[in-house]
């Protein structure tokens, strides 16, 4: 599913390598978390795998893919399998819930009943069912997440990719969110959550930890 | 939670891109709007030169002084001759004039007294009427009064003068000339000044919603999927601004049309005209400028980004 080959990555304004020789390979179905403190990297090698950014050197293939060999043309298509979940949501403020979780169907061509019936099923899965005509911008930072993760799982995605998703939000929040994520993988996703809290790790039986320090990966829960 | 399925092709989500932003669009569409109305004024006047030229040659008027001895009867002869020679179609072709008429000095001070209006007081002075005799003779439509036809009307005994509008007609027709041959050129250079303008009120829109455009990037949005709302925005804005731009310049011509008197009794508001070519040719303008606008606008905002 996820193949990454003697990975590196430079910066220019930056003295040390970010990403050093890092070699990563996750079968499909699985759920792992990336840890480490925060500006080891993890969220710079999770750009890598929705070819937002490319390795220096080495290679990163997705689903088969070899993203350094794709087209521009083709980077939509990638974008669509794999579903993404930001630290600072990116989400559109002036829409509402509903139609910030069905842009992600209409950009794919989504449109009609089956678009809205997917759409209020996931925003519902999600527990936001009575705020769905909601702006955006009028919600609390854990309804933010709850419609962040709604729009990535709205596609089915193959693969979930979340970069610290409960940064910013209380332990009971927190824990809702981490409830979703194990539902999503639950029902077949890969599923890889970036994070620097150790708390998170226990919540997820059988989860594979790895930890990337000074720009290598260190297996600490095959 | 049920709500309905609406449609969202490009047209629909530019108009609702369109809504999220009213203070962008109405910056876009006022600069666009004075833009279209150079156009337009400018086209405007181009036509009503071209207009005013063909008008003024053909169907004008030309006045026939007479001589200081000549009177009444002598006038009214000539008028009748003059009605007989030039209101008849003749051997070459059909009737040179359209009608001859004798004006007496007494009419013709009368006529220059309404003239003058509130300032006709000055004429109470006169002890005698400087005015001399004269026939009139309007040219019958697609006729002009030649200079073959002027130097015939000169050799007559009882003519003292003969008034046209030849001279400045000629420097009309100079300056329509002058501007045909510039129209173009000038007419390019304003159509390319209006789609860099549009280009560049599209790469502002793109700029303001640039972290919604990031969004659509990384949700997977085909660049197609983002940028022709982007264009069809500019062609609605171009739309909206070339209506906006020809009343504006038909403000303009109505202000300018208020009443004045050219030589030989010709009204301005005859040569001022606001034809329907304007703002059908505005629209067509604006429609083409938004679209190359757009695209150009979006090609130099959007270009396809690989990974950094």
């Amino acid at each position: 599913m996820i193949l990454l080959t003697k990975v590196g990555k430079r910066y220019h304004d930056r003295p040390q390598p970010t990403l050093s020789e890092v070699d990563l390979r996750v079968p499909a179905g699985q759920f792992l978390f990336l840890t480490g403190p925060s500006g080891a990297g993890k969220t710079t090698l999770l750009r890598m795998l929705f070819a937002a950014e490319s390795p220096t050197n080495g290679s990163v293939r997705v689903g088969g893919a070899d993203l350094g060999r794709l087209k521009p043309s083709q980077l939509p298509l990638l974008r669509r399998k794999v579903g993404v979940i930001f630290q600072d949501f990116k989400l559109v403020g002036a829409k509402s819930v509903f139609e910030n979780v069905a842009l992600a169907l209409r950009v794919a061509g989504g449109r009609g009943p089956d678009l809205v019936s997917r759409v209020e099923e996931v925003v519902a899965q999600v527990g936001l069912n009575g705020a769905a005509q909601a702006r955006a911008d009028t919600l609390s930072g854990g309804e933010q997440q709850r419609v962040a993760i709604a729009r990535a799982l709205v596609g089915r995605p193959p693969l979930l990719l979340a970069d610290e998703p409960t940064g910013n939000l209380d332990p009971g929040t927190a824990l809702e969110v981490m409830r979703l994520l194990v539902q999503a993988h639950a029902q077949g996703a890969t599923v890889l959550v970036a994070t620097h809290d150790p708390k998170l790790l226990g919540l997820v039986r059988g989860a594979r930890v790895v930890r990337l320090a000074e720009g290598h990966l260190h297996e600490e829960r095959p | 939670m049920s709500r309905p399925a609406r449609r969202h092709g490009p047209l629909s989500r530019a108009l609702v891109q369109m809504r999220e932003d009213p203070w962008l669009q109405g910056v876009a569409i006022t600069t666009l709007t004075v833009a279209l109305a150079i156009v337009g004024a400018y086209f405007t006047l181009c036509l009503n030169l071209r207009q005013a030229g063909s008008e003024l040659r053909t169907g004008g008027a030309l006045m026939v002084v007479m001589a200081d001895g000549a009177g009444i009867d002598e006038g009214r002869q000539l008028a009748a001759e003059l009605t007989a020679s030039l209101t008849n179609p003749g051997p070459h072709g059909p009737a040179e004039a359209a009608e001859v008429r004798f004006v007496d000095r007494q009419e013709a001070l009368d006529r220059f007294r309404k003239q003058l209006g509130p300032h006709a007081g000055l004429l109470e002075g006169l002890e005698d009427n400087p005015l001399p005799n004269a026939v009139e003779i309007f040219m019958a439509p697609g006729k002009s009064p030649g200079p073959e036809m002027i130097a015939r009307l000169k050799a007559l005994p009882e003519v003292a003068e003969v008034v046209t509008s030849r001279p400045w007609l000629s420097g009309l027709e100079d300056a329509s000339r002058s501007l045909g041959e510039a129209a173009w050129a000038l007419g390019t250079l304003l159509f390319l000044g209006v789609v860099l303008l549009v280009s560049n009120t599209v790469r502002l829109a793109i700029y303001v919603r640039r972290d919604q455009l990031e969004i659509l990037d990384l949700v997977g949005a085909k660049p197609s999927y983002v940028r022709w709302p982007f264009v069809l925005e500019a062609v609605i804005q171009a739309c909206l601004a070339s209506a906006l731009a020809s009343a504006l310049v038909w403000g303009l011509m109505q202000i300018l049309k208020t009443p004045g008197q050219l030589p030989l009794g010709l009204d301005l508001g005859v040569l001022l005209d606001f034809p329907w070519t304007v703002p059908a040719a505005l629209l067509g303008l604006a429609v083409t400028a938004g679209v190359l606008g757009g695209l150009l606008g979006v090609g130099r905002a959007l270009r396809p980004k690989g990974v950094s």
